[in-house]
């Protein structure tokens, strides 16, 4: 009779024996880059489409893609939402870990811009807040120039808020990256799925045509796909070995309502022990119709805008919102504030060991942001990234 | 390699308890002598040797000294003869 092989308990699983170690893992493993899904026809506005992930090596991050065409009747508009908006939440669980990433379209691929330096939007000339035909956004737009938001022509292309649309078919073509791990390089964050008790999955939730339109009729014709990149687990020496996974990567979308003139002071939610804030952003939609519009981050809307926890430590604080949007341009070469209105505080794009957040040292942590004027139907759009030890649970 | 990588050195997060079921130290009805009374004779306990050396000298204290009781007096001592 075989003898039992031994097992270890890791990221919450039992899985066949390997030993943690990052140098041995990094100098032998082989990156592989496969789909995890072909190109497939998405349910529809407002449904929703979920695959499972292949059961191999540790899996740093996923690309979804997707193509098609929308066809508009005469005289449609988007709303603020399109084109990233199409969908409302990317949503990512594992090991029983649930939603270790739950947000939507536009904050993807905010983050996507965060953590990758060598992404930018400026220079990709895109349509935004006009209408068809009118002079194109060259920065903040978080577009590539591989991407189509929705082209007929060069003079007649979709984008958020554009207006006049004609009765004609617009070519689609996106793009996100969902970051599994919170580092493309050293994987920390990284999904161990090399065993059969890992359960991957990634559900993505489309928003709904009256969220997408704000007039007319859009008919969508569109696929999606999903490719994944993963690192093997060599075998060195006679053991499988892994980097360190004693961390999940979390990245959680959250909205905040009631907001009003003066200070607004939101709660992170789910704080605690174990737990360290690498990003926090957001913006604010307002509006007498759903879903608003991004309200731009300057002087005339926003006065402070800061992190807080206790009674009142204060660690950061902008005086104004201009400054604020300096700083964010400075960091990603890529004014956020601009068509999506975000602003961002960050403590890991410089260097995560010396700036991140203890969540477990800073009770009621929780951000400030001062409204000049109180917005219709106000509401904040907010997302943290965090990474958590992997005990600690989602 | 020269980098260290681990996750707390590359983002601050501090490593928790790996095994959430092992108890911590620090819980309540945790006590200050870990061992027990049984602990405190313990010849890996220096408070042992140390509790030898004081009962040698004063033993030898004792072995030299002198008792009165009433008008009698008795001494002795181990170099008296």
């Amino acid at each position: 009779m075989p003898a039992a092989q031994p097992t270890v308990v890791l990221q919450g699983v039992e899985t066949p024996n390997v030993s943690v170690a990052p140098d041995d893992f990094f100098k032998y493993t082989r990156r592989l880059r496969y789909p995890m899904r072909s190109l497939s026809a998405f349910s529809g506005f407002g449904s929703s489409d979920s695959v499972s992930l292949r059961q191999t090596g540790v899996v740093s991050k996923l690309f979804v893609r997707v193509r098609g065409t929308i066809t508009a009747t005469a005289g449609a508009a988007t709303s603020s939402l399109w084109p990233y908006g199409l969908v409302r939440a990317f949503r990512v669980s594992a090991n029983g870990q649930s939603n270790l990433i739950n947000a939507n379209g536009i904050q993807v691929k905010m983050v996507n811009l965060m953590s990758n330096p060598a992404f930018s939007s400026k220079g990709v000339a895109r349509a935004g807040s006009q209408a068809v035909g009118a002079a194109s956004q060259t920065s903040g737009t978080l577009g590539q120039a591989s991407e189509d938001w929705g082209t007929v022509s060069a003079t007649n292309q979709m984008g958020p808020s554009v207006t006049g649309l004609t009765a004609a078919s617009y070519t689609v073509d996106l793009v996100w990256e969902i970051p599994i791990s919170f580092d493309d390089k050293t994987l920390v964050g990284a999904i161990y799925a090399q065993t059969n008790a890992t359960q991957l999955t990634v559900d993505i939730d489309w928003e709904t045509h009256a969220n997408l339109a704000a007039a007319g009729t859009l008919t969508p014709n569109l696929s999606y796909s999903v490719w994944g990149e993963v690192f093997s687990i060599p075998n060195v020496s006679g053991r499988y070995v892994v980097p360190d996974l004693s961390a999940f990567h979390s990245l959680i979308g959250w909205r905040q309502s009631g907001l009003n003139a003066g200070d607004n002071e939101v709660l992170l939610p789910g704080t605690g022990v174990g737990r360290q804030l690498m990003r926090v952003f957001g913006q604010v939609y307002t509006g007498a119709s759903a879903p608003g519009t991004p309200l731009a981050v300057n002087d005339t809307n926003y006065g402070q805008i800061g992190w807080r926890y206790g009674g009142n430590d204060t660690p950061e604080f902008a005086q104004n919102a201009q400054q604020l949007r300096a700083v964010n341009e400075w960091d990603y070469n890529d004014d956020i504030a601009r068509l999506w209105g975000f602003w961002a505080y960050d403590f890991a794009t410089a260097w995560a060991f010396r700036d991140s957040v203890d969540q477990g040292s800073t009770t009621d942590l929780r951000v400030v942001f001062n409204l000049a004027a109180a917005p219709t139907n106000g509401v904040a759009s907010l997302v943290q990234e965090t990474l958590f030890a992997a005990p600690v649970g989602a | 390699m020269p980098m260290d990588l681990s996750t707390y050195a590359l983002t601050g997060l501090a490593p928790v308890e790996p095994d959430y079921r092992r108890a911590s130290p620090i819980e309540a009805g945790a006590v200050a002598i870990p061992d027990g009374l049984r602990g405190l004779v313990s010849p890996h306990n220096p408070l042992f040797w140390f509790g030898g050396v004081l009962a040698v000298t004063f033993g030898l204290v004792g072995v030299s000294g002198s008792v009165r009781v009433g008008k009698a007096k008795a001494s002795a001592g181990i170099d008296k003869t």
